[in-house]
């Protein structure tokens, strides 16, 4: 991922993260104003209910006490006062007295709780109610909820008692409206909300006690659950019922119970508050929300993204530069003005990679110099060699002619054989170094390296077990797939030769050898171990370096070529080594060399070099011979 | 002295009883008597069928007053006391006194009948003295009599009774289990609905004849046994429940059929009360039923009740023997309480009220006819003017 | 010992006043010395000395007895109650008693306490008595009882006390002040504006009252033509059924429905009365009024009691077959006043209007008083 990709990525992460706090925040606090809204509105209806239900109340005792007013009641107290009150007289006069009164309904019950008449259920004559002898101050009691029986079953009542006292006898007048459809039809209610009443005449829940103003309410086994539990414990509940899978159509009930007089639950008040105009309003500002959003981040990521580019440009540049010289464009500049830290950082990058310039090639000539230094004292080195026994026998001859001329002969004759051996001495080792010199470009063809491998050690198979040597036991462990690579295969088996007779030398006890190919990352891998003496780190370092050699004699050429060889082939080669254990030699190939192979250090101009012998350097020279 | 003597003796006592202190105690003839009846009878003519019971009852009336015997199968025959000089169907007829009936012309000229009046209006216009006779329902005559109606009652002689079905008629036949009759038979309180419905008129009903026509009556209990009915209704799984049906229209009814559902819920049995038309076809167990003497005698009026009962419920009608006995009739009165298919409730007069100018007016026994041949208006008793009339 | 001033109640106009003093003369006479209360001893007295059962009588018993026998085999002790609900009287059913008793004895019955329940009930219907008997082995069981029936002939008798029906007494207050008046009348007129009507007779004026709400308010008042003597003792009456009024000094006419059709005018009127017309044993002065309605087939009285104005009266129901035998046997219980019963009213109904004063208040109260009958 891009450094301008992850800013980009970075600065939208942020705007989306604020812009959805902000959004959430705005939700909720939609949400909470709503919620307040219906609070108010529900608290505002049960209000509204607690003063018609005490006006209702008031209503009915006041009713209740003008019947037990009335001079027809007084005389039936005062008739049923009597000791032989006749009470059947007085059997049908409560539902007319109810239709006067506009009560639902009546009872006038004798001194002992029996039933004189009945307005709601007139064949209950005779019949008693014990609880209206309860000591009670019913004019203080005032009216209070209460189930009554009818023909057509219980229903729910807003209940008051009178009393008539004649002398020691009590007439007591109960009277009441019914607690139903008409009394919540009379409630004003605002627009999406609604009253339902619960009437708790049943142990269980039976969804047809629940009513509206119209009648039963519809799909009433949804109150189940609140219902039941204020059966259980009677209080404020408050429940959610969602009629549809749409949010927008469920309704939000608070429950309140209603008490008889003895606290025990009668009805249950539920007021439902439509959630259609919440959620709406607030789905509405949540589309606005998400647009408002999207548009944000829409807008943030544009901006983001150019303002990332703007950023990241001199620090794109930058790494391009970093990148073209790593490649070996030691030459590339970047190009980013500016006072702050890039335009800095890209002003130190190019002075860096001015001085790496300089250092370079600094570096360069000082290790040309230092090849060419090693390679005239090898050259000195070699050439001493045979020009000493040159001299010596020159000065033989000399001393021969004017000191012994008998037997100048002889040793004319032995001088002259030693002074050609030395001369073919000197011509092999120019030869050699002609040889190197003329080091050719490699000719590509596609090769298995296989075959050069085992090309290579059967050249040299006669000398593997030659007689007066310790035998050198060769093992091959060539990998059979490798992949064909494009080389010079007359190179790569003189490198391998020369590596393989460096193993020979290094193994003058004779040992193992072993040759081993492999794949490797887009070519193939060479390994050739002995099992010598090793070498040390310092001659690992210099191994390469041309001339340089451990061996007694040898020209110190053949790692040399053999650096060349796979160096123009674009691969590389190093050495691993363990003193008295044995070396490892490893060279990779890659599949296509490159067109022009960097060979460094062996771009040799010798017209150059020899101008450069002529300017006088001589303390150099002189110091390393 | 005058004062003394008419406050000291019983001899003074005896002969201002005795003799017509007032000559307004004389019977006259002359007047029209007005009636009102709450049928609509409309027509008279024998071959006609009539709608329901209460039309024919009001029809035999009048032609009790308009024949003048009737033989055993209930035809009429014979010129009777009055003649008929005027019928609107359904609405009025006017009766002229005979001159020369044979047993003696009436005291009243004409007899005016008003028809389809109800009971409300009758007892209204017996107050206001719009009319002079009408029969009012036996709950009523205590109201009627509180406000200055003169109320005249027979003996009773109309049982209530709850009846269930079970014979040829209605079409469908529902038996229902004996405990659950037994029970429901114990939890009726009888004394109630003759107190409180019926307002003290009726005597509360054992058996199927009245004390004063059977003199066994008392051999009946009349009381509940609440007790005793929830023990036997405890015993029927599920708990039973029973539609008892009443006359459509008939308030006495229909009070005494709610009051039963009362009971009977006391008694764990569950009593819907339901009214039902004539001639339609309900779901009801059980039916209130009113059946009226057609006799004195106490074998007469059982065999006619065993005749109706026979339709209705699954009662042999099994003669009686003749002559039958007290005990012979309480056997086999016995037999038909004790199956429990018949529940005697309660023993209704018949009630009449009276205008003030009425006189020599005794109710009629079981089976008569209303004896309006024999009274007579009293001139002085009428009212002073039309105008004063409301 | 009874106050001559004190008001006789129920009494009529009489159109023929010298009819009346010569016929109250000659009856004076004839029945001086001869108080209720000694006609109801010589009756009593027949009947004790009387003769044995007539043989309807014993051959019902006889039979009665076989029954009773037949269904308790094998003979074992028994015991015996009789009750009668029918028109004998006491000293009949005792001898019936005795005589079944006798009867039983000697069918090998012996009655005293036994296990076995004998009930006999003595009842009658249209045709005759008919006396039934109930056997109950075991009194807890009251199912398991056998009943036997026989069916007597009526003997014509005299009975003094018969208590088959019974006389309950129920009285309504409708109006009360602290000015005398002689009578009420109450008129339920649901029909009209006003629901009922209401008239009060006082010494000297008709005045009319009117309910359209529960409360009684003043309609109309009447003059009555005033007496102007110094009576003490004024007597009044309201007839429904004669449309009349007459008061101490004059009498009305007209439609009483209607104030404005009642027209009054002075006349001293003597009202004497149909008294109830039968002998009220330990009721000399009596105030009593009979009533239209009867019980079961006797006519019904009802009687105040002895006492004088200063003393709380009350008001008893008597029971009397007809006015040929004129013995009325107490029926049912008094109902009492707060005071002296001033006049009683009756127009021949199933009610009586009563005017009491009530001591303690010093009110004038007006009562409607019903007796029912129940057999």
């Amino acid at each position: 991922m891009t450094f301008r990709t992850k800013l980009f990525l970075i600065f939208t992460l942020a705007l989306v993260v604020s812009v959805g706090l902000v959004a959430a925040a705005v939700t909720e606090v939609t949400r909470r104003a709503f919620d307040e809204m219906n609070r108010q509105h529900t608290d505002a209806l049960v209000a509204q209910f607690q003063r018609e239900f005490a006006q209702r109340s008031d209503d009915v005792v006041h009713r209740v006490q003008g019947i037990a007013d009335a001079e027809g009641t007084v005389r039936m107290a005062i008739d049923l006062s009597r000791p032989k009150g006749d009470v059947s007289v007085y059997v049908n006069d409560a539902a007319g007295v109810a239709k006067a009164h506009q009560l639902d309904y009546l009872d006038f019950i004798s001194n002992d709780g029996s039933i004189i008449s009945s307005a709601e259920w007139p064949a209950r004559f005779g019949y008693k109610i014990d609880w209206v002898l309860q000591p009670e101050d019913w004019a203080a009691r005032g009216s209070f909820l209460m189930k009554v029986d009818t023909q057509e079953g219980a229903a729910l009542a807003l209940v008051s008692v009178s009393r008539v006292r004649v002398g020691d006898k009590d007439l007591y007048i109960v009277g009441g409206e019914r607690l139903g459809r008409e009394f919540l039809a009379s409630l004003v209610l605002p627009a999406g909300m609604r009253a339902l009443l619960y009437l708790n005449l049943d142990p269980a829940f039976q969804a047809a006690n629940l009513i509206d103003s119209t009648g039963p309410a519809s799909q009433g086994e949804q109150f189940a659950s609140i219902v039941e539990k204020e059966q259980q414990q009677p209080g404020t509940e408050i429940a959610k019922i969602n009629w549809t899978a749409d949010a927008a159509n469920a309704e939000v009930f608070h429950a309140m119970p209603l008490v008889g007089r003895e606290k025990e639950l009668l009805g249950i008040l539920l007021i439902g508050s439509s959630q259609h105009d919440a959620v709406t309003l607030q789905r509405q500002i949540m589309l606005l929300s998400v647009g408002v959003v999207s548009l944000g981040l829409l807008l943030g990521a544009l901006l983001g993204w150019w303002g990332a580019a703007r950023v990241t440009r001199p620090v794109r540049q930058l790494a391009e530069g970093a990148r073209e010289v790593a490649g070996g464009n030691w030459n590339a500049r970047v190009n980013v003005r500016g006072r702050n830290e890039i335009g800095q950082l890209a002003k130190a990058f190019n002075q860096m990679t001015e001085q790496l310039v300089d250092q370079r090639e600094r570096l360069l000539q000082a290790e040309r110099v230092a090849a060419w230094r090693e390679v005239a004292r090898r050259l000195a080195h070699e050439l001493k060699n045979p020009l000493f026994p040159l001299q010596t026998t020159v000065e033989n001859l000399q001393r021969a002619k004017e000191q012994n001329y008998g037997e100048f002969e002889e040793v004319f004759h032995e001088s002259t054989g030693i002074l050609l051996a030395e001369i073919e001495n000197l011509k092999n080792i120019v030869g050699r170094f002609s040889e190197f010199s003329k080091m050719p470009h490699p000719e590509l063809a596609s090769i298995q390296i296989n075959e050069i491998v085992r090309g290579v050690v059967k050249l040299f198979e006669a000398q593997f077990g030659a007689v007066g040597r310790p035998p050198i036991t060769p093992e091959l462990h060539l990998d059979d797939h490798l992949t064909v690579i494009e080389a010079d295969p007359a190179l790569l088996h003189r490198a391998l030769e020369n590596l393989v007779l460096n193993a020979m030398d290094a193994m003058p006890s004779g040992g193992v050898l072993m040759l081993r190919t492999s794949s490797a990352e887009g070519g193939v891998h060479i390994e050739i171990s002995d099992t010598g003496t090793g070498l040390t780190s310092e001659e690992c370092e210099r191994l390469f370096t041309p001339y340089y050699t451990t061996k007694q004699h040898g020209t110190g050429l053949g790692l040399a070529i053999v650096q060349s060889v796979v160096s123009d082939h674009g691969g590389r080669i190093w050495v691993e080594s363990e003193a008295g254990v044995g070396t490892s030699f490893h060279i990779e190939l890659p599949k296509h060399p490159p067109r022009q192979s960097v060979s460094f250090p062996i771009s040799f101009d010798y017209e150059k070099e020899k101008e450069k012998e002529k300017e006088p350097e001589p303390e150099k020279h002189k110091q390393e011979a | 002295m005058l004062r003394r003597l008419a406050a000291s003796s019983t001899g003074l006592a005896i002969l201002l009883t005795a003799l017509p202190v007032e000559t307004a105690r004389r019977p006259r003839y002359g007047g029209m008597l007005r009636v009102e009846i709450g049928a609509a009878v409309t027509s008279l003519d024998p071959a006609v069928a009539t709608a329901n019971q209460e039309e024919a009852a009001a029809k035999g009336q009048i032609d009790s007053l308009i024949y003048d015997t009737r033989d055993a199968d209930g035809t009429f025959r014979g010129a009777g006391a009055f003649h008929l000089t005027a019928f609107e169907s359904g609405k009025r007829a006017v009766l002229a006194a005979t001159e020369d009936y044979r047993l003696g012309r009436p005291f009243v000229d004409s007899i005016e009948i008003t028809m389809g009046r109800g009971a409300r209006d009758r007892i209204v216009d017996l107050e206001l003295n719009k009319t002079d006779f009408a029969e009012i329902p036996a709950e009523d005559a205590r109201r009627a009599a509180e406000r200055g109606v003169r109320v005249s009652r027979s003996k009773p002689d109309e049982l209530l009774a709850l009846v269930f079905l079970g014979g040829a008629e209605p079409k469908r036949m529902r038996s229902v289990d004996l405990r659950v009759r037994e029970a429901l038979a114990l939890s009726i309180d009888r004394a109630a609905i003759v107190n409180f419905i019926l307002q003290k008129e009726g005597e509360p009903a054992g058996g199927l004849l009245p004390q004063w026509s059977s003199g066994t009556a008392f051999l009946f209990s009349t009381a509940a046994n609440a007790v005793h009915a929830k023990e036997l209704s405890a015993q029927i799984v599920p708990a039973p429940k029973i539609v008892l049906g009443y006359d459509f229209g008939d308030s006495l009814e229909q009070a005494v059929a709610e009051r039963i559902a009362v009971n009977a819920r006391e008694a764990g049995i569950r009593l819907t009360a339901q009214a039902v038309r004539p001639a339609v076809e309900n779901a009801a167990d059980a039916r209130l039923v009113r059946l009226r003497m057609q006799s004195t005698r106490p074998a007469l009026a059982l065999e006619d009740f065993m005749d109706a009962l026979g339709a209705m419920a699954k009662i042999e009608a099994t003669g009686l023997p003749e002559p039958a006995s007290p005990e012979d009739i309480y056997n086999r009165e016995r037999a038909i309480v004790s199956s429990y298919r018949v529940v005697p409730l309660v023993w209704l007069p018949r009630v009449y009220g009276l205008s003030a100018r009425v006189r020599d007016w005794t109710p009629p026994g079981a089976g008569e006819f209303w004896p309006l041949a024999d009274v007579w208006l009293d001139a002085l008793a009428e009212p002073a003017s039309e105008e004063g009339k409301q | 010992m009874r106050h001559t001033s004190r008001l006789v109640a129920s009494q009529r106009y009489v159109s023929l006043p010298v009819v009346v003093l010569i016929f109250s003369f000659i009856l004076g006479q004839t029945a001086h010395g001869q108080t209720p209360s000694t006609l109801s001893s010589q009756t009593s007295d027949q009947r004790v000395a009387g003769p044995a059962l007539p043989t309807a009588w014993s051959d019902g018993v006889k039979a009665l007895a076989g029954k009773i026998a037949a269904a308790v085999k094998p003979s074992r002790p028994i015991s015996l109650e009789i009750k009668n609900i029918s028109s004998l009287g006491p000293s009949d059913v005792e001898a019936i008693h005795k005589a079944l008793e006798a009867g039983l004895q000697s069918q090998g019955l012996g009655v005293g306490s036994g296990n076995i329940e004998i009930n006999v009930t003595l009842s009658e219907n249209a045709d005759g008595y008919v006396w039934a008997a109930e056997t109950r082995r075991n009194a807890r069981q009251e199912n398991s009882s056998r009943v036997a029936i026989v069916s007597v002939s009526k003997v014509v008798t005299m009975s003094t006390g018969g208590k088959t029906e019974s006389l309950a007494l129920s009285k309504r207050l409708v109006w009360q002040q602290p000015i005398q008046f002689l009578d009420f009348l109450v008129a339920e007129r649901p029909t009209t504006v006003m629901s009922s009507s209401l008239m009060i007779l006082e010494a000297d004026r008709l005045i009319y009252y009117r309910s359209t709400t529960p409360q009684w308010e003043l309609w109309q008042e009447t003059p009555f033509p005033h007496v102007g003597h110094g009576n003490r003792a004024f007597q009044g009456r309201i007839d429904a059924s004669f449309q009349r009024v007459w008061g101490p000094g004059g009498e009305c006419s007209g439609n009483l429905a209607d104030p404005a059709t009642v027209k009054c005018s002075p006349n001293i009127t003597i009202l004497a009365g149909a008294h109830v017309g039968v002998a009220i044993p330990g009721h000399e002065m009596y105030q009593g009024e009979r009533l239209s309605e009867r019980c079961g087939d006797k006519s019904v009285a009802l009687v105040s009691g002895n006492g004088d104005w200063t003393e709380p009266d009350s008001l008893q129901g008597y029971l009397f077959s007809d006015v040929v035998h004129p013995d009325a046997v107490l029926s049912g219980g008094p109902i009492d006043f707060d005071g002296p019963i001033m006049s009683m009213q009756g127009d021949d109904r199933e009610s009586v209007r009563v005017i009491a004063r009530n001591l303690k208040t010093g009110n004038y109260e007006g009562y409607i008083v019903t007796a029912t009958c129940s057999q």
